[in-house]
């Protein structure tokens, strides 16, 4: 199946914004599994902005989010980010993008970072971008993502 | 910059044992992520999503297990 899905905005809120995608971050297949076996149930996550970010080398979510839904924590990682260098969480996660034909990710560690902007709260790094061609198209306001997993 | 982890983190315990086993790990499983949980060490994968799954078949919700890449050097990730 051709996952090719078109980011539609303006020029201007392109420029400004950058491209963004509403996401779904939550518990990996294999958790979800184990816990419904076990009568547990977790937090349930809603929809989050997330802007594809080419200078991000890993996915970065706020901080609070990882934690007010439970994510798995997998070990510190290694972050420099405004000319700074510090050790943040790493969480295993899934994500997947409901309100497009896109393909999610069911095992992403993602790294809980404490981001600039107030109303982005994901970053979507090149972990993720590697699985992807982007065409940005600046004069029309559109960037298109074409999922390259098979 | 100092390779170990700080000593507040849940998982001190898991990163002790890998930074006692670095070393050797290095020679036989570079690159490669190990999972420990505990003092038990699962095994080692050859990328984070099949640690993970191993880690949760062998260890559960309950218990928590580290994840790390084995390298030389940590890896530093840059965020422009």
């Amino acid at each position: 199946m051709d996952q090719r899905v078109v980011l539609k905005t303006s020029p201007d809120e392109l420029q400004q914004q950058g491209p963004i995608l509403k996401v779904l971050i939550g518990h990996t297949p294999d958790e979800l599994e184990e816990a419904q076996s076990l009568g547990f149930e977790f937090p349930e996550s809603r929809l989050f902005n997330a802007l594809i970010d080419t200078g991000a080398a890993v996915t970065i979510i706020n901080p609070q989010l990882a934690e007010t839904y439970k994510l798995r924590y997998t070990g510190m990682e290694q972050i420099t980010a405004v000319g700074h260098t510090d050790k943040y969480r790493g969480y295993a996660a899934a994500i997947s993008f409901p309100d497009r034909n896109l393909r999610g990710f069911d095992i992403v560690r993602i790294i809980a970072c404490p981001l600039a902007s107030p109303v982005m709260s994901c970053l979507i790094g090149r972990d993720i971008l590697r699985h992807w061609e982007l065409i940005y198209n600046g004069e029309s306001g559109a960037v298109t993502i074409l999922d390259l997993r098979r | 910059m100092n390779d170990t982890m700080p000593t507040d983190d849940p998982l001190g315990r898991e990163l002790s044992l890998y930074d006692a086993r670095k070393q050797e790990w290095s020679r036989y499983y570079l690159n490669q992520f190990v999972v420990i949980g505990g003092n038990q060490v699962e095994g080692f994968h050859p990328d984070y999503e099949s640690a993970f799954k191993a880690g949760i078949q062998a260890f559960g919700l309950k218990q928590q297990f580290l994840i790390k890449q084995i390298c030389v050097t940590e890896p530093v990730y840059v965020v422009y």
